[in-house]
């Protein structure tokens, strides 16, 4: 469990919700215990340095915290949350932080726009934990006034935002006194980038937790840098430009039934061809071939509704890493996508319910961001589409045909 | 849908139209037979990867060589959406 630090200083809300969001429950707290039995401690915050340390004081929170960052389980602080692991800010006077981190939080220089807001290249030496999987120079979106200098010889990465001053992270592997995952500042203004925002750092958390129980699994990969979501700036038209710049893939297809690889003529279960009784085998040949992703359907959860063959996807999924994995058939509820996804395939692929019923498609799409807003490679769900003007379905109404382009649209529109 | 597993070669024309009217990356499936088919598909603007199923198995089409008709699809006509 992800326990969030309620201290009445937080955006709790967004935390919750990024956590919400990708399938993993946090629970928000003011009780040191749920603190000490946690798997990982996020704390966020807004506000004044000196008010919120006063405040963990108050509550209790400040022995705790410092076992929560002993190095053994994952951190992130956000924000103020992330200040606060320093020795010392001037925000609103000199005040002593937690002192995890040796440095002082300072405000940005007069002379420049303050709060300094925008994108900017965050540049790392590739050895921090929490960037694992992220370029060094990826955007990120910063709204701060205020920076860490890092005393010490801790690991940082770098921003330009005009000043190139250390401002990230600890080093997961510097001495024991650091923090294990620290978000960068990232600073926070309205909700919708908030939670997009606190999502990257969550879904880390996440990562790390998943590490720590499973033995290296990865199931939930972060969000590329160039597939943030593009809004508001002129990075957003490089994002996209690099997305348009790739390749089409090809995608070979894997469907089960009952436990073989199959094929079926227009969808109808009575025209089958087996392929073979070995389904992850054949999915490994695709992963030797260089398929750079799988689409597997559970044709028997297609068929009876929901989910049939998760093991046997699971295996799959396992086998064809790091290659990632699509799954459908059947997933007609936000249960059935959960399980698709608890396979460990990056994406589930919603069809017959998402057609018909568009709410359901946006609570999907709510529920498992990046769907629409990192088109190559959505995180999570998208409403699919056969080449055919009817969706892939079992008993599909002739009444559906262009249903496929109006969801799709409405779903977009999310962005 | 009723071009899925007959190799009878995709709907091009609709996806294209999807394709454009959605204005988000599309998966193209069904009714790959040929790498022509492949390259039809590619070349449609916000088409971003295909589905092959039973041209796969049947050894119709070859995925090393899918892969670069493909890739080669993605060309000008694609960047010209951003």
């Amino acid at each position: 469990m992800i326990a969030v630090i309620d201290y009445g200083r937080g955006n709790l809300g967004s935390v919750e919700k990024a956590f919400r969001r990708i399938g993993m429950p946090a629970v928000i707290t003011q009780d040191p215990r749920s603190l000490d039995e946690a798997d990982a401690v996020v704390l966020p915050g807004d506000g004044a340095f000196h008010d919120a340390m006063a405040n963990l004081d108050r509550l209790g929170l400040v022995p705790a915290l410092r076992r929560a960052l002993d190095g053994s389980r994952p951190f992130l602080g956000i924000c103020l949350g992330y200040q606060l692991l320093f020795s010392t800010s001037e925000e609103f006077g000199e005040g002593r932080g937690l002192d995890v981190v040796p440095g002082a939080v300072r405000r940005l220089p007069a002379g420049r726009k303050i709060p300094h807001m925008g994108w900017n290249r965050v540049e790392h030496a590739g050895e921090l934990r929490l960037f694992d999987g992220i370029p060094s120079g990826a955007h990120f979106y910063f709204v701060h006034s205020f920076y860490p200098v890092v005393a010490g010889t801790v690991s940082t990465a770098l921003t330009e935002g005009g000043l190139r001053q250390a401002r990230v992270a600890p080093d997961a592997r510097s001495d024991a006194s650091d923090a294990r995952s620290v978000a960068p500042d990232a600073a926070i203004c309205g909700p919708e980038r908030s939670v997009s925002s606190v999502a990257r750092g969550v879904v880390r958390v996440r990562r790390e937790v998943c590490r720590c129980d499973r033995g290296g699994a990865d199931p939930c990969d972060a969000v590329p840098s160039r597939e943030e979501p593009a809004v508001g700036a002129p990075h957003a038209r490089e994002l996209r430009r690099h997305r348009e710049e790739r390749p089409v893939i090809v995608i070979p297809a894997i469907d089960l039934r009952g436990g073989r690889c199959v094929r079926l003529h227009q969808g109808r279960s009575d025209r089958e061809t087996v392929f073979s009784d070995d389904p992850v085998a054949v999915a490994l040949q695709w992963k030797e071939l260089g398929a750079e992703r799988l689409h597997v359907v559970d044709l028997d959860g297609a068929f009876a509704g929901e989910p049939q063959q998760s093991a046997l996807v699971t295996k799959i999924v396992a086998a064809m890493a790091p290659v990632p994995v699509e799954v459908g058939g059947g997933l007609r509820d936000l249960r059935a996508v959960e399980t698709a996804l608890e396979t460990g395939a990056r994406w589930a692929v919603v069809g017959t319910r998402a057609a018909l019923d568009h709410a359901f498609l946006q609570d999907v799409c709510r529920r498992y961001p990046g769907g629409s807003s990192s088109p190559s490679t959505p995180r999570a769900i998208r409403s699919r589409s056969r080449a055919g003007p009817r969706w892939w379905t079992t008993r599909w109404p002739r009444s559906a045909r262009g249903r496929a382009t109006r969801a799709r649209r409405r779903c977009c529109t999310r962005t | 849908m009723s071009r899925d597993g007959t190799e009878t070669g995709p709907n091009v024309e609709y996806t294209a139209t999807l394709a454009r009217e959605v204005a988000m990356p599309v998966l193209a499936s069904g009714g790959v037979g040929r790498v022509e088919d492949l390259a039809r598909l590619a070349a449609i603007p916000g088409v971003v990867g295909t589905v092959v199923g039973r041209a796969l198995y049947t050894g119709a089409i070859d995925l090393r060589r899918a892969k670069e008709v493909a890739a080669a699809g993605a060309g000008p006509a694609a960047a010209s959406r951003g």
